[in-house]
C-alpha cells in the first residue's frame, strides 16, 4: 500500500538542522494566535493547542479540506483529566464545572477539528501507547488507498502537565527512559504526491527481537533514525537513537517528522535517492515505517 | 451595585478564562452570549455552578438561567434580589 | 478479487440486564431493566442517581474470568468475561488468529481515582495503582491474557468507541487484512463519569425516558460487550453458526459542538446514509432501529429529526438505554449485540416507559416487544466531539 506525506509541521523537542538531529531539553512553543483565534483558544489545554496548530498549519499547507480527520494520543487531555479529578477530591463531588470533563475525552482533539473546520468526514482517536501514532497512520493509508482521491490529516499529541509527570515518576515502571515528554505533529496524507512529496514505502510492525538484524540488513542509503527507547543502537553516520534522556510514548510521530525533514533537505540538495527507516514501539513490538524521497 | 457589577467581571473573567479581556472591556449591559463575548452552554453551567459556590444561589432550569445570565447587571440584579431573600 | 461479506459468529456481553447473551435476551424479551441504586461504586451520589451498575465487585469479576494480577481496572474485568464468552460461542481460542479491536473511555479511572483522592488527602499510597489507567494498557493486559497473536488495536471516541471498533474489524475482514476479530468495549462506572455527565447537568434522577417528550436526561450504565466477526466463506468452510451480517458502516462528524449535537443531527444524516451506501440498502429496507437515545433534550430532539430526514417515514425505533442505562464506549457494541438478537428472533425490543413523542417529530417509539420481520436492523452510536457512527446488521 502506497501513499505520500505531501505536508508536516510539528511541535516536538527534535529537528533536524545542518545535517544533525538535535534534541533539546524542551519542546519551543509556538505563537498559537498566530493560527488559532484567541476566544477559541481560552479553555484550550496544551494538548489541544499543540495538536490544533499542527494540524491547521499543516491543513493551510494542502489549502484545502480533507476527506478524513484522524488523531493518535496515548494518554489523551492529562490536564483536563487530572483538574476534573482535583476538582472531585477538593469538592468531595459537589458543585463541579464541565469544563474539565467535557475536554478530557482522548477525542476531543479530532472532535475539535472537526468543528472548527466544519468537516463531516471520517474522524477518528486512536489510542495504544506506543502504537497510538502507527495506528493511526496506518489507518491513514488504508483510507487513502480505498479512496485514492481522499486526503487525510493525520496529527498525534501527548502532553504531561508537571502534576502528572510527578505521579507517573513514582509508578514502578520497567522504563529505559522516563515517560515526560510532550509534543504534537501533523501529517498530509493522499494517494498522490504533493508539496515536500515523502513517499511511504511501507510500514509494519514485527518482534522487537528481530529488529537489530533487520536494521543490519539495511543498505547503506538507508537512514535508521530509532525512537524504541527499549532498542539502542551505536550511533553512525546513518544511525541515530532519537530518544535519550526524556520520552513521550509517540515519539515515533515525531521521528517520522524528523525522518521527512531530513529527506526534503536530501532532495533540495539533489542527493541521490535515500531512504529513512523510521523505529518506533517498546520492548515487545516495534513499529518499522520506510519513507523516501 | 456597581461593586457587585465588577466584582462579577472579575469572577467572569477569572472563571471562564476570558485573559484577553479587563472588565472595563466588559461593557454591563452587553449581550455576554452575543458574538463579541461569545460565552456558550458550557459558560452558562459554569456561571450556575459559581452562583451556587460564591453566592448560596441554585439554578436548576438551564432556559431560565440564560435569561438571567442576559448581561452582567441582569446577573447583579438577580443575585442582588435573592440574596435580600436568602 | 471482490470483497467478501462479513459476518458475525460469536458474541459476549456482561451488562446491566446480566452476564452472557441469553440472560440480556430473557431481559430485553421481557421488559426488566437493569436500572436501580449505585451499591458498588464508592460515591456521594449513591441513592440519588439511578444507574446500570453490575452488581459484581472487582473480586467477583477476577474469579469468574480467572484474571490474576492487581489493580486490574474494573472495565478490563468485566471484559475478560465477556470476551471468553465470545470466542466460546464462536468456538475459537487463541491458538487462531485473531485481531483485537478494543475501546474504552476511561479505561483503569475507576482505579485511578481512588488512588488519586487517596494521594491528594495525604494518604501513602501504592503508586503502581496508576500503571493501568490508558487505554492501551487494556489493549495490553486482555491481549495477552487471551493471548491473541493477531494485530491489537485500540481506540477511544467516546460513546461511539465501539461501534467504531466494529466498523474497522468489519473493513478488515472484507479486505483480508484479518482473518478473525474480536471487536467491541468496556467501561465502568467511574465517579469521574457520574460527576462529570453531573456537571453538565444531563443526569436524569429517575429513571430515564429516552424519545419521550417529558425525557429528563441519561443514567449511566457500565457493560464490556465483543463481537467476534469473521468473513462468510471462512464461517462456513469451518461450519460456525452465522449470526447476522455486518453489511453497513458509517462514521463521520457533526462539527457542532462537543457535547452538544446540531438541531439537524446533520452528523447523524450522514453517518446512517454512508452505512445505507456501504450496505447497498435503502432507507426503506430497515426494519428496526436500536437508536442512540440516551434520554438527553439534546440527543433524542436531534437524533429524531436526523431519521425524519433520512427516512421520511421512520421504521419502528426504540432506545435500549433505557434498560441499560448509556454505557458509554460500550454502548456501540452492546446495542449491536441486541440488534444481532432483534435478527436472531424476529422481535423489536422497546423503549422502556415510553408514553409520549417529542413534539415536532413525526414518530413515536414503543414500550413492548413487538415480535414481526425483521431484516435490516439499523444502530446508531453518538459521542462527545460529535462523533457520530452508524452500523447496520441484516440477516443471514
Amino acid at each position: 500500500m502506497k501513499a505520500y506525506i505531501n505536508h508536516i509541521n510539528a511541535i516536538s523537542r527534535y529537528q533536524y538542522l545542518e545535517g544533525s538531529i538535535i534534541e533539546q531539553s524542551e519542546i519551543i512553543e509556538p505563537d498559537y494566535e498566530s493560527i488559532l483565534d484567541v476566544r477559541a483558544m481560552r479553555r484550550l489545554s496544551k494538548i489541544l493547542k499543540m495538536g490544533l496548530f499542527t494540524a491547521l498549519s499543516v491543513k493551510n499547507q494542502a489549502n484545502r479540506q480533507p476527506d478524513g480527520i484522524i488523531c493518535g494520543t496515548a494518554l489523551g487531555c492529562l490536564a483536563d483529566t487530572y483538574q476534573f479529578l482535583k476538582n472531585m477530591s477538593d469538592r468531595d463531588e459537589q458543585l463541579l464545572t464541565p469544563t474539565a470533563f467535557i475536554q478530557s475525552t482522548h477525542n476531543t482533539l479530532s472532535g475539535t477539528l472537526g468543528i472548527m473546520l466544519q468537516n463531516h468526514s471520517y474522524n477518528i482517536t486512536w489510542s495504544n501507547r506506543e502504537f497510538s501514532f502507527y495506528d493511526a497512520l496506518e489507518d491513514a493509508i488504508i483510507r487513502v488507498n480505498k479512496c485514492t482521491d481522499d486526503h487525510i490529516l493525520l496529527t498525534a499529541a501527548d502532553e504531561m502537565p508537571r502534576q502528572v509527570a510527578e505521579i507517573i515518576d513514582s509508578i514502578p515502571l520497567d522504563c529505559p527512559v522516563p515517560i515526560n515528554s510532550e509534543g504534537a505533529a501533523s501529517f498530509w496524507i493522499s494517494s498522490r504526491p504533493a508539496g515536500i512529496s515523502i513517499t511511504i514505502e511501507s510500514i509494519l510492525t514485527v518482534q522487537t527481537s528481530d529488529v537489530i538484524k533487520i536494521v543490519a540488513e539495511t543498505s547503506e542509503k538507508t537512514i535508521v533514525i530509532n525512537s524504541n527507547p527499549f532498542l539502542s543502537f551505536t550511533q553512525t553516520d546513518r544511525v541515530h537513537n532519537l530518544v535519550n534522556a526524556h520520552r513521550s510514548l509517540i515519539d515515533d510521530a515525531f521521528c517520522l517528522h524528523v525522518g521527512c525533514q531530513l529527506l526534503s533537505l536530501c532532495r533540495e540538495k539533489s542527493n541521490p535517492k535515500q531512504e529513512v527507516l523510521c523505529i518506533g514501539g517498546n520492548d515487545a513490538f516495534s513499529s518499522l515505517v520506510k519513507i523516501s524521497c | 451595585m456597581e461593586d457587585l457589577i465588577l466584582e462579577l467581571k472579575e469572577k467572569l473573567i477569572a472563571q471562564l478564562n476570558l485573559k484577553h479581556l479587563t472588565p472595563e472591556e466588559i461593557d454591563s449591559d452587553q449581550p455576554l452570549f452575543g458574538v463579541r463575548i461569545g460565552l456558550d452552554s458550557i459558560d452558562a453551567l459554569e456561571i450556575i455552578v459559581m452562583l451556587d459556590n460564591d453566592y448560596g444561589i441554585k439554578l436548576t432550569n438551564q432556559e431560565e438561567a440564560r435569561e438571567i445570565f442576559t448581561s452582567v447587571r441582569t446577573i447583579a440584579n438577580y443575585i442582588h434580589k435573592h440574596q435580600a431573600n436568602a | 478479487m471482490p470483497e467478501s461479506r462479513v459476518v458475525v459468529t460469536g458474541m459476549g456481553i456482561m451488562a446491566p440486564l446480566g452476564r452472557g447473551v441469553s440472560a440480556n435476551h430473557a431481559a430485553l424479551v421481557d421488559n426488566r431493566h437493569g436500572l436501580g441504586d449505585i451499591t458498588i461504586l464508592n460515591t456521594i451520589h449513591r441513592g440519588s442517581l439511578p444507574a446500570g451498575e453490575i452488581k459484581l465487585t472487582n473480586t467477583d469479576l477476577a474469579s469468574i474470568a480467572n484474571f490474576q494480577g492487581e489493580n486490574i481496572p474494573r472495565s478490563v474485568l468485566l471484559s475478560a468475561v465477556a470476551i471468553q464468552e465470545a470466542l466460546a460461542s464462536a468456538g475459537l481460542h487463541h491458538n487462531h488468529d485473531i485481531n483485537f479491536y478494543y475501546s474504552t473511555t476511561v479505561g483503569g479511572m475507576d482505579i485511578s481515582e481512588e488512588l488519586n483522592d487517596k494521594r491528594l488527602k495525604g494518604q501513602d499510597i501504592d503508586f503502581s495503582g496508576f500503571k493501568y489507567h490508558d487505554c492501551g494498557a487494556s489493549t495490553m493486559l486482555l491481549g495477552d491474557f487471551f493471548g491473541f497473536t493477531g494485530r491489537r488495536y485500540s481506540l477511544s471516541t467516546a460513546c461511539s468507541s465501539s461501534a467504531n471498533c466494529i466498523g474497522r474489524a468489519m473493513m478488515d475482514i472484507k479486505t483480508g487484512r484479518a482473518r478473525y476479530a474480536v471487536a467491541g468495549g468496556a467501561d465502568a462506572l467511574s465517579r469521574f463519569t457520574l460527576n462529570g455527565f453531573n456537571s453538565l447537568m444531563i443526569l436524569d434522577k429517575e429513571l430515564c425516558n429516552p424519545m419521550d417528550q417529558n425525557r429528563r436526561g441519561l443514567n449511566l450504565g457500565e457493560a464490556a460487550a465483543f463481537l467476534v466477526l469473521e468473513s462468510e466463506e471462512n464461517a462456513v468452510n469451518r461450519g460456525a453458526e452465522i449470526l447476522a451480517i455486518v453489511s453497513g458502516f458509517g462514521n463521520t462528524n457533526d462539527s457542532h459542538h462537543q457535547t452538544a449535537s446540531s438541531e439537524s443531527g446533520i452528523g447523524a444524516v450522514l453517518a446512517i446514509r454512508e452505512a445505507l451506501n456501504d450496505a447497498g440498502l435503502k432507507a426503506e429496507n430497515i426494519s428496526y432501529i436500536n437508536a442512540h437515545g440516551t434520554g438527553t433534550q439534546n440527543n433524542d430532539l436531534s437524533e429524531g429529526n436526523a431519521l425524519e430526514t433520512v427516512f421520511g417515514k421512520v421504521p419502528p425505533t426504540a432506545s435500549t438505554k433505557s434498560y441499560t442505562g448509556h454505557t458509554l464506549a460500550a454502548s456501540g457494541a452492546v446495542e449491536a449485540i441486541y440488534s444481532v438478537l432483534a435478527i436472531k428472533n424476529q422481535e423489536m425490543y422497546p423503549t422502556l416507559r415510553f408514553k409520549e413523542a417529542i413534539v415536532g417529530h413525526g414518530f413515536k417509539s414503543f414500550d413492548f416487544t413487538i415480535q414481526g420481520e425483521v431484516n435490516h436492523v439499523l444502530s446508531n452510536a453518538f459521542g462527545f466531539g460529535g462523533n457520530c457512527s452508524a452500523l447496520i446488521f441484516s440477516k443471514y
